[in-house]
């Protein structure tokens, strides 16, 4: 049994799974929409990164149409055998309502798409908020 | 002094942009074929509305969190599918009725075909939605609906006789022109129009949009509990003045035009023009809040970026769902399908989905992990209760009563 | 960089917890976590220290089961009553994972009380 260390604990399917994921600038990146755990060398199993994205979700939904999400994502991502987007816990910052976790850089394959093709081809588009 | 101006602005912004085209429609036609005897109705949908918008602006000023964030959070991903698309869909039937209501509006005006004033509503409602702030649409808007207090004046000016008004809303029985299904079926219609499922997105979504604190609690609850009751006020004028006028000669409201028929009655061509100037900023005012209200549930159910505080380079996922919304709206709308009749169902179907959005919004109220000691009160807790069973007993009767009253008729 | 040996939680949400006899327990309805000592980032690391074990045919606890007085009372009591034969299982009392079959081995054959996860 390990010793008691002191820290909030969580229910992580309660307090953790469905979270939204905002950074410290206030952005939204996202829904914890599931957790990668790691087995140590000691046998522990440890919570290592917050997994995003639709190819995450998809099994969550169990069944047909998880098949088909995943199915979908894996044909329209860049890569061979895509895995999903994926936060270290190093990068979190709190835990609230909301998941906070530090400043994104990058936006995932689908905004970035959405932007070129969509987006900016409206005039308009990079216009500050009124 | 600044202060008191803020909470005078948001409490006359929600009496104007209270009522959309559900309300206008429900109310006149309820008038016209049972009286005053369905008032009580708008009583307890505008009591349930104001119970849940406090609930809903109180999560989101304390947790920062809107609606449909905390609706898949706490059903999970399935189950909070499962509720988004029939959320969604319902929204959608509304978003489709109010750009259908504005096209009316203006053909009432301008006399020019309503199917011609469709493709342009929808081009209009969709760059308001992409370049104007949203502190502006829903100031414009919501003062610009003052004007349908015109309607509280034709009352006034029709001087009719209270004791028959009173009367027919404390009557025990249907009109004799009416039985009781058709009765029960419109009480379930003109509870849908005053306890809309949209006016929760919208409510806590724009909290977020405008950066509500613990602070904001205060103004939020004058602008909930003044503003709205007022707003179901000129609900209510609505169905009196068609209770005074067509009720008596038996004239069902079919049109936009015969539910201002009572005003141009009392008040002439002045008293149409603004009659007017109201249909025209309820009906747009509700479609940019039903357009905004599809985008903030699939973007928040997804966890996508959402919003117009943001740059659009930034929500484009978010803008793109209300550009394909406005496209597929004006696409069925061209059908010539009557954008009166949707309204009627879209009524209807808001309060079949009232129960998936009330639920979790009422239990996260009571969630101490997010509202710390902002948790529902007992009270708070006693309203929504009865208010939980409501909705499911509305919500129930819905479809049945639908078909043996054959949608009213 | 994911680990070579990486599993994820919605793997072990669903799996049937089975004594050492057979007996079916019910199955892993959420996984408590708690800090430990290794500090990674901005907090310290978080790891398994038990499961909420409960019946397979009633949904999510929604919180109530957690928290001894949240309201409304009805919601409280239904929810309640519906989840009344889960409890709690710490990590030590779990033998093995069969990630595979989606079964989890508990060495003991009844379920601590459930408490909220910051009781004292």
């Amino acid at each position: 049994m390990t010793a008691s260390v002191p820290g909030p604990r969580y229910d992580a399917a309660l307090n953790l799974l469905d979270r939204q994921l905002v950074d410290t600038d206030g952005r939204l990146v996202g829904k914890v929409d599931d957790l990668e755990i790691a087995v140590d060398a000691s046998g522990a199993f440890r919570v290592s990164a917050i997994l995003v994205g639709p190819g995450a979700l998809g099994p969550r939904f169990g069944g047909r149409i998880g098949d088909w999400i995943v199915a979908v994502w894996a044909r329209l991502h860049r890569d061979e055998r895509p895995i999903p987007r994926r936060l270290p816990m190093a990068e979190v910052v709190s835990v609230e309502s909301a998941v906070h976790v530090t400043r994104r850089t990058t936006k995932s394959a689908g905004e970035v798409w959405l932007d070129e093709h969509v987006i900016d081809r409206i005039p308009g588009a990079g216009h500050d908020p009124g | 002094m600044k202060r008191l101006f803020a909470v005078a602005l948001g409490v006359l912004t929600a009496i104007g942009g209270f009522v959309d085209i559900g309300d206008l429609v429900t109310n006149a036609a309820v008038g016209s074929r049972f009286g005053m005897s369905l008032a009580w109705v708008v009583v307890v949908g505008v009591i349930g509305i104001c119970a849940f918008a406090e609930m809903s602006g109180r999560v989101a000023a304390v947790s920062q969190r809107p609606t449909f964030d905390l609706i898949r959070e706490r059903l999970g991903p399935r189950i909070g599918f499962a509720n988004l698309v029939g959320s969604v869909a319902v929204t959608f039937l509304t978003f489709v009725a109010e750009i259908g209501g504005v096209a009316l509006a203006l053909a009432l005006a301008t006399s020019v075909n309503d199917l011609l004033w469709i493709p342009l509503v929808g081009l209009v409602v969709w760059l308001v939605l992409w370049r104007i702030s949203f502190g502006v649409i829903e100031n414009v808007f919501g003062l610009m609906g003052l004007a349908l207090v015109v309607f509280a004046v034709a009352v006034w000016q029709l001087t009719p006789d209270w004791d028959v008004l009173w009367q027919q809303a404390t009557a025990t029985n249907p009109p004799a022109t009416e039985d009781w299904l058709t009765y029960w079926y419109y009480a379930i219609a003109l509870f849908g129009a005053a306890m809309t499922p949209y006016e929760v997105f919208f409510f806590s979504s724009g909290g977020v949009e405008e950066g509500w604190t613990r602070k904001s609690i205060a103004t939020m609850r004058s602008n909930v509990f003044v503003g709205f009751p007022l707003g179901g006020l000129l609900s209510l004028a609505i169905a009196a003045s068609a209770a005074i006028v067509l009720f008596p000669l038996g004239v069902q409201v079919d049109t936009l035009g015969q539910v201002a028929l009572p005003v141009v009655v009392s008040l002439g061509k002045l008293g149409l023009a603004v009659t007017l100037i109201g249909f025209f900023a309820a009906t747009f005012g509700a479609a940019c809040e039903t357009g905004l209200s599809v985008g903030y549930s699939i973007g928040q159910y997804f966890g996508w970026q959402w919003g117009k505080y943001v740059r659009p380079r930034q929500a484009a996922r978010f803008h793109v769902v209300l550009l394909v919304s406005t496209i597929l709206a004006v696409g069925v709308l061209l059908t010539t399908v009557d954008p009166i009749k949707v309204t009627e169902y879209s009524v209807v179907f808001s309060a079949i989905a009232l129960p998936l959005t009330y639920f979790p919004i009422l239990v996260v109220a009571n969630d101490p992990d997010y509202m710390g000691e902002n948790v529902n009160g007992r009270g708070a807790n006693l309203l929504g209760l009865i208010y939980l069973v409501l909705v499911i007993v509305a919500s129930v009767a819905a479809i049945p009563l639908m078909i043996l009253t054959k949608a009213g008729q | 960089m994911t680990p070579a040996s990486a599993h994820r939680l919605s793997e072990l949400l669903g799996c049937r917890v089975v004594t050492r006899q057979g007996q079916v327990l019910g199955v892993v309805k959420d996984v408590r976590i708690a800090p430990t000592v290794a500090v990674t980032g901005h907090r310290a690391e978080l790891i398994v220290v038990g499961l909420i074990v409960g019946n397979r045919h009633t949904g999510a606890f929604l919180g109530y089961d957690r928290q001894e007085e949240q309201g409304p009372w009805l919601v409280r009591t239904i929810v309640q009553r519906l989840h009344k034969d889960s409890g709690y299982l710490p990590w030590d009392q779990v033998s093995e994972v069969d990630w595979s079959d989606g079964v989890v081995h508990s060495s003991t054959d009844t379920l601590d009380p459930l408490t909220h996860a910051n009781a004292t």
